[in-house]
């Protein structure tokens, strides 16, 4: 764990089967460190969301090589894949919290799948979350009673909450104003630097974009430019987008 | 358990959708105990006749499938058993149906009459030894106060001390006592007389011919060893049967030859399908309607076996729920059938498990198969 937090090597990728088969990853190779925050920018198509998602071990990779937390994804199994998204905090583009649950339950949710943290202990430290969000004084509401801005502070609290090891975000403040977009684009970067935790963020948003350590730009299924690229571009590429 | 936890929140967060699984439950499970109940009183019932005969060994005529649809046989068939050396007595049976005009109303109804022998009681009968003499008069009989009410209030009125007397088949009779019997799906009500009087009111019978032969034997006697021997003597004349076979007979015809039996089957089955149905269609379409939050609960790290158990638990919690009440409100009802209709609908450990075991069934499958659903839930669409 001291070395890289994600290693990727020559990572391919195609959709489909014979003649319908789409390539959307053509040979990535990149590397993320502890404690990085990293933009992964380029037009829709690019790949970048397959590229989350594979990180994430939510799809089966076949091709290359990818080590995410020390073990290798490509040909893992069901066991591994599991162990691996478990200390792993997702924030999606739409919350999806359980509209079932209250702000305090979805928190707790996470923290279930840690039999590590005593049982006793998950509630008190759902709550200490999602103080940290600024969310004290809504505990004990269900999603539809929070604003967008709120429930995407549950988001990022459900996904801080156990102390993962690697941040994925996709488009975190796509669905929300230029405000709350600001405050949780903060929040994240505050609470990743207090806890030394990685971040990957696939995005468009220029505001996420400036809180970036490093920025890689995806094209067509690779990464250009040698994985970086100057903000301003992102900035221009953004503000045209 | 968190599971557990994650199923009832899920359920509770929409309570209306909750009520309707519950109720769909219920309905199917009042359904259910019904059919069973009548099923089980219908046997009951059928049977009630023979349950009540104090004999070792019946004998009745190879043709009759049921003693209300009875063929007659000679006397002498029977008797003839008395010159085996274990035989200690032999009795004879009559039966017959004849309307039975209400004293009070002057309405008719057919009633079942039985002709017994008044050497002694062969039928146990509350209140039967005592008031076999009274059937020695000429015109008497002992009425059933079981029987339906439409029969009017004889067992009132002779309680009261007043004088009972009716017409059946067209000829007065004297009530001279009570007992208790029971009505059936054959029978709304039933009398008991003599021998002699059963002839006098169906004059058309032949003197020798009897439907129902009880034979009693000598205490210590080998009752398999006597059953063969007996059949033997009678051949292809008679069906021979213990007390217990007997029972089954009349209970088996009411189950397979006619469609009563499938019938209660098909209203059972109704219910489990109008509850399967409904239960189904609330947690399809509770499993659809969160379909990226399962796929969320899968790209944080949850197995497919949690969620999985997660619709199961719902299945489950549905399924008690309904229960519950269901069998409470069972019960009521079946009170409420054994007073107005004179029914035995008596609830039983046995019933009550195996109706719980087809919910459990009904609610498992509706879950399977809106599990069906959850594969779709790809953590992958999620980003």
């Amino acid at each position: 764990m001291n070395e890289v937090v994600i290693a990727a090597r020559d990572v391919a990728f195609t959709f489909g089967k014979g003649d319908l088969a789409k390539q959307v990853l053509r040979g990535v190779s990149l590397t993320v460190r502890p404690g990085e925050i990293v933009a992964l920018v380029g037009p829709s198509g690019s790949g970048k969301t397959t590229l989350l998602t594979l990180i994430g071990a939510l799809r089966t990779l076949e091709e290359g090589s990818l080590r995410v937390l020390g073990t290798e994804l490509c040909q893992a199994n069901r066991t591994q894949q599991l162990a691996v998204r478990r200390r792993i905090g997702y924030i999606f583009q739409a919350h999806n919290l359980m509209t079932f649950l209250t702000a305090q339950q979805n928190v707790r949710l996470a923290l279930d799948l840690h039999p590590e943290i005593p049982p006793e202990r998950r509630d008190a430290l759902a709550r200490e979350t999602l103080g940290l969000v600024g969310l004290s004084h809504r505990l004990d509401y269900y999603p539809a009673q929070l604003s967008g801005g709120q429930k995407q502070r549950v988001a990022i609290a459900r996904a801080l909450a156990a102390g993962p090891e690697l941040i994925l975000a996709d488009e975190p403040t796509s669905a929300l104003d230029g405000q709350s977009g600001r405050e949780a684009v903060d929040l994240m970067r505050k609470l990743a630097r207090e806890r030394g935790c990685p971040v990957l963020m696939v995005t468009h948003d220029t505001r996420v974009v400036d809180i970036a350590e490093r920025v890689i730009h995806m094209e067509d299924g690779e990464v250009r430019d040698g994985g970086l690229m100057a903000i301003e571009q992102v900035r221009v590429a953004g503000e045209k987008g | 358990m968190r599971m557990f936890l994650l199923a009832w929140r899920q359920l509770t967060y929409q309570p209306g959708r909750l009520i309707v699984a519950v109720l769909g439950v219920l309905f199917a499970n009042l359904l259910m105990f019904m059919q069973f109940g009548f099923q089980d009183a219908l046997f009951v019932s059928a049977s009630l006749i023979q349950r009540r005969l104090q004999c070792d060994i019946a004998v009745i005529s190879p043709v009759t499938t049921s003693v209300y649809m009875s063929n007659g046989f000679s006397r002498r068939l029977l008797y003839r058993l008395r010159a085996h050396p274990d035989v200690e007595a032999v009795f004879p049976v009559c039966v017959g149906g004849g309307p039975w005009k209400n004293p009070w109303t002057g309405r008719p109804r057919t009633i079942f009459i039985l002709g017994v022998d008044l050497q002694e009681a062969t039928l146990d009968l509350p209140g039967m030894a005592e008031s076999l003499d009274e059937l020695r008069h000429v015109d008497t009989a002992l009425f059933d106060a079981a029987s339906r009410p439409e029969f009017g209030p004889v067992a009132e009125k002779l309680a009261a001390g007043e004088v009972v007397e009716a017409e059946v088949n067209r000829r007065r009779l004297r009530i001279r006592g009570t007992v208790k019997l029971g009505a059936s799906f054959a029978a709304d009500g039933n009398l008991i007389l003599s021998q002699a009087n059963f002839l006098r009111l169906f004059p058309e019978r032949k003197a020798g011919v009897i439907d129902v032969g009880l034979i009693r034997l000598r205490s210590g006697a080998d009752r398999a060893a006597v059953e063969r021997d007996i059949r033997a003597m009678v051949g292809r004349d008679l069906r021979v049967f213990n007390a217990d076979d007997y029972i089954r007979y009349e209970r088996d015809y009411w189950a397979d030859a006619t469609a009563i039996g499938t019938i209660f089957t098909q209203g059972v089955f109704m219910g489990f399908l109008v509850g399967f149905v409904i239960v189904y269609q609330i947690l399809h379409s509770d499993v659809t309607a969160h379909l990226p939050q399962y796929a969320t609960l899968k790209a944080m790290g949850y197995s497919d076996a949690s969620l999985t158990s997660a619709v199961m638990f719902e299945a489950l919690i549905i399924s008690v729920l309904g229960y519950g009440p269901g069998i409470l409100l069972s019960l009521g009802l079946y009170q409420l059938t054994a007073s107005a209709a004179n029914l035995a609908m008596a609830m039983s450990v046995d019933r009550a498990l195996q109706v719980f075991l087809i919910t459990l069934l009904m609610c498992g499958m509706s879950g399977l198969l809106a599990l069906r659903q959850l594969r779709r839930a790809d953590p992958a669409d999620v980003f």
